[in-house]
């Protein structure tokens, strides 16, 4: 189920990498207003710090005045953030996804961070490209939450 | 981002300051990596306490200059490793290969 618009918070952002530590603090703000462990709101930072990095260098190629956009839906049992370029997009290949690359390599780490650190991640290359990164929330932080 | 070098006797201790985001810096590190070794300076400690967080790139930087320094016989290490920064390094598993130390003193005391 996606979240309501009174459940969405969306920004937009010139592809320029000094600007990731804007959303870094803003992904850090929301999963700590979400009461997320520490531990997952690392990992949501890291992811959404990822994405937009591919977003900018590889969608956008760093152009920019081509804008990043980045919605983060709340919902009670989980956040997906989209991070979508307007850019040509790039295809992760089965390895990208799946495997980490040569210890050693000095590139092509990013999806598979990502894979790694959300419980789901996707890719939609329709219209530019568009990834979809899902963290629910562990079952103590709900509790915490109830309680 | 930005770095300062300190020289601790053999070693030299480059203390980071900011993101490691990759980009310019990458190249501008790099060239400073290829100076230290082309000097024969190849005990290279790099200083993360103020370094809040490394994105996919910024690790590529490191890797890059360990290459580098590995390469011309040298021993690069890391210190002040946050919590963040190493959970990276774990899903990476470049914790296996980066020889990091909690305390700056015993890092120097290891070259």
């Amino acid at each position: 189920m996606s979240a309501s618009n009174g459940n969405r918070i969306q920004l937009s952002l010139p592809s320029r990498l000094e600007l990731l530590g804007v959303v870094d603090k803003i992904a850090d703000g929301i999963t700590e207003y979400l009461e997320f462990e520490d531990v997952d709101r690392d990992a949501v930072a890291i992811s959404v710090i990822e994405a937009c990095t591919n977003a900018i260098q590889h969608g956008n190629g760093q152009e920019s005045g081509q804008p990043i956009r980045v919605t983060f839906e709340l919902d009670s049992d989980q956040l997906t953030i989209l991070v979508h370029d307007e850019g040509k997009g790039f295809h992760p290949t089965p390895e990208d996804a799946m495997s980490p690359p040569d210890l050693l390599a000095v590139r092509g780490r990013g999806i598979f961070i990502m894979r790694s650190m959300m419980d789901q991640v996707e890719f939609d290359f329709s219209n530019g490209t568009t990834v979809s990164l899902t963290k629910r929330r562990s079952k103590s932080a709900e509790a915490g939450t109830a309680s | 981002m930005k770095m300062v070098e300190e020289e601790r006797g053999s070693v030299v201790v480059i203390r980071m300051n900011g993101k490691l985001l990759g980009g310019p810096d990458s190249e501008a590190f790099q060239k400073q990596m290829k100076d230290y070794v082309s000097q024969g300076r190849h005990n290279i400690l790099i200083d993360l306490s103020k370094v809040s967080w490394v994105n996919s790139t910024g690790l590529g930087m490191l890797i890059a200059a360990y290459h580098t320094v590995k390469s011309a016989g040298g021993k690069f290490k890391l210190t002040g490793v946050n919590q963040r920064i190493e959970q990276i390094f774990m899903v990476t598993k470049l914790q296996t290969i980066f020889d990091t130390y909690e305390e700056e003193a015993a890092a120097l005391a290891s070259f």
